[in-house]
């Protein structure tokens, strides 16, 4: 494999950190351009062309979503969530193209407003090698809260 | 005051023709006698008959705080009863949908048909001739309504019609129905399930509001829609953009665009279709209301409607109200997909949904936080009204019972106060 595990396990880290911290550029600059960022509702495993999800953007859609976050005007981040997740239980299947398909888990501590959320969930990334760095080409979050009704999920998850 | 009796609240008091009382929100009182007398008492939105499609289907809902089962039965009729055994008060279906052609409750298993029937008593010796298996069917919800495959429900055996009810906003969700060419939308695209700390009229009131605070609360998108579409609708002041606010009797609210020069349509034109899909549709739409019919569907799109006390059509989708507490709210976002059209028109729609609502789209995100803000605003107890005035003095009452006032108003509001003052005192 062209990919080491540890550039795996540094680049998963890191994205979690970027999103905790509001690290809004740095996290866009993870993506590719075919990206697809997918956060099912109700059920894991639904078609999205034709089951609605929470949120299922191509990289137009995350920029808009990252504009959207930089602009002042996504009120509910006003004022910003305070965040920490701890990401684990990683495990790495081989693909073709020097493509890794990463399964790992999370939980998240959000505080926002003195209200404290705990989110958790199963993260699937899909990451490959583009011009000497590690990118993220697709993304699904699993979230356990998926069929549960939830506050408003502007943060990045 | 002797046990059980509660202090009765006076409307009158609390909600003026330009302004209502900050206490309509806040006080817990006031929410269980809205639960008696709206929601345990009046028509409720509770599904779509696309929900249950086959025999034996069934969902589980929330008619106010009392659990009911939809089901369809094996003569294709949708039912509507009390989720709760007849034996000892056990809820009979658990999960929120399913299929099964006898209910059982897992208790002591008695099984009930889909027509409610109590077919199963087990060790029924133990009974003796008193008890007489018809009398012990699911209890059926007094009253049930349908309307272009939507479902209604009453808990109380007497009043108005759901069409008397309906009444003027039965035009409006045929524009969102007719919009499909074969008459008919589907709620089977899933579900966004969503939450905010704050009273259900605090969504009821921004639902159909969006003329007046979308250019502050929801500017992005408006800016996005203009750097996408080339539609910009940000200027207020240009009041022939803007549609028209009505409210209609029984306390239903719209936000019409027809009058105004935006079609709410314009979101779509973000997506890009395939090439050949957009005609397609147009044909079969063609096909389906004649030409000249099949263009002004088209054209006049839907327009944004709140039907008293819990349903919102806008858009791209039907939304449900749950009130929790007086100040929780669950809410509930189906898309509503087209029958008979090109099914990337349904994926496009799904796509234009999830980028303006649900927990994570960009309206309803800061929708909800508003309304938050607002809840916890409400708690300061000085000058406690909220003014519902603007546009009092230009709008017009409607030939069919309600007002017409400019895109900016709030005369939908007050219609849906007035209704609200009638039902409660």
């Amino acid at each position: 494999m062209g990919i080491k595990r540890q550039q795996i396990e540094d680049f998963i880290y890191r994205e979690a950190r970027l999103m905790d911290e509001h690290r809004y550029d740095e996290w866009l600059a993870l993506w590719t351009d075919d990206a697809v960022y997918w956060v099912p509702s109700n059920n894991d495993e639904l078609d999205p062309m034709q089951s609605v999800s929470i949120i299922y953007d191509d990289r137009g859609r995350i920029s808009d979503r990252i504009d959207r976050l930089k602009s002042g005007m996504a009120y509910a981040q006003k004022p910003p969530s305070r965040m920490r997740r701890v990401v684990s239980n990683l495990e790495v299947e081989e693909g073709g193209n020097d493509e890794v398909t990463v399964y790992s888990n999370f939980v998240l501590t959000e505080i926002r407003r003195g209200i404290r959320n705990i989110w958790s969930g199963r993260t699937v990334h899909r990451l490959r090698m583009e011009n000497g760095d590690l990118k993220m080409g697709f993304k699904k979050v699993l979230l356990l809260e998926n069929d549960t009704e939830i506050p408003s999920l502007v943060f990045l998850i | 005051m002797a046990l059980g009796e509660r202090p009765s609240v006076n409307y009158e008091q609390l909600i003026k023709t330009d302004r209502v009382h900050g206490r309509l929100y806040y006080d817990p009182e006031i929410f269980r006698d809205e639960m008696d007398k709206i929601w345990h008492c009046g028509w409720v939105y509770v599904g779509h008959e696309s929900e249950v499609p086959e025999a034996g289907s069934y969902v589980t809902r929330q008619l106010g705080f009392q659990p009911i089962i939809i089901v369809r039965d094996q003569e294709r009729n949708v039912n509507l009863f009390l989720n709760r055994c007849r034996h000892r008060g056990n809820t009979v279906c658990q999960h929120e949908h399913g299929r099964s052609n006898l209910l059982r409750c897992e208790y002591h298993g008695w099984t009930y048909s889909t027509r409610g029937e109590l077919v199963v008593v087990p060790y029924a010796e133990g009974y003796d001739e008193r008890f007489q298996k018809q009398d012990y069917g699911l209890t059926a919800v007094p009253r049930v309504g349908f309307y272009r495959g939507f479902i209604f429900a009453s808990l109380s055996p007497t009043g108005i019609s759901l069409d008397e009810h309906l009444g003027g906003a039965k035009e409006y969700i045929d524009m969102f129905v007719n919009l499909s060419p074969e008459g008919e939308v589907e709620l089977r695209a899933g579900v966004q399930k969503a939450k905010y700390r704050g009273n259900w009229k605090m969504m009821a009131e921004n639902s159909v509001e969006g003329t007046y605070h979308a250019h502050f609360l929801h500017k992005f998108h408006f800016d996005l829609i203009k750097a996408r579409a080339g539609v910009d609708a940000s200027d207020p002041k240009r009041a022939e953009v803007w549609g028209h606010i009505r409210s209609l009797p029984e306390g239903h609210m719209v936000e019409d665009f027809r009058p105004g020069k935006r079609a709410p349509g314009v979101l779509a034109k973000i997506e890009r279709f395939p090439p050949g899909v957009w005609d397609r549709y147009v044909k079969a739409m063609e096909k389906q209301y004649g030409k000249e019919s099949a263009h002004k569907i088209i054209a006049d799109d839907s327009q944004f409607v709140f039907i008293f006390p819990n349903m919102v059509v806008l858009q791209t989708h039907v939304r449900r109200l749950q009130p929790v507490s007086v100040n929780l709210t669950h809410l509930y976002y189906q898309p509503a997909l087209l029958k008979g059209v090109p099914p990337e028109i349904n994926t496009a729609r799904l796509r234009e949904h999830e980028y303006g609502f649900g927990p994570a789209g960009f309206l309803s995100a800061d929708d909800l936080e508003i309304l938050e803000r607002n809840q916890l605003g409400i708690e300061a107890r000085a000058n406690e009204w909220l003014l519902l005035a603007r546009g009092i003095h230009r709008e017009e009452i409607d030939e069919r019972g309600g007002s017409v006032g400019h895109g900016t108003d709030e005369g939908h509001l007050r219609g849906m106060w007035r209704h609200y003052k009638r039902v409660m005192s």
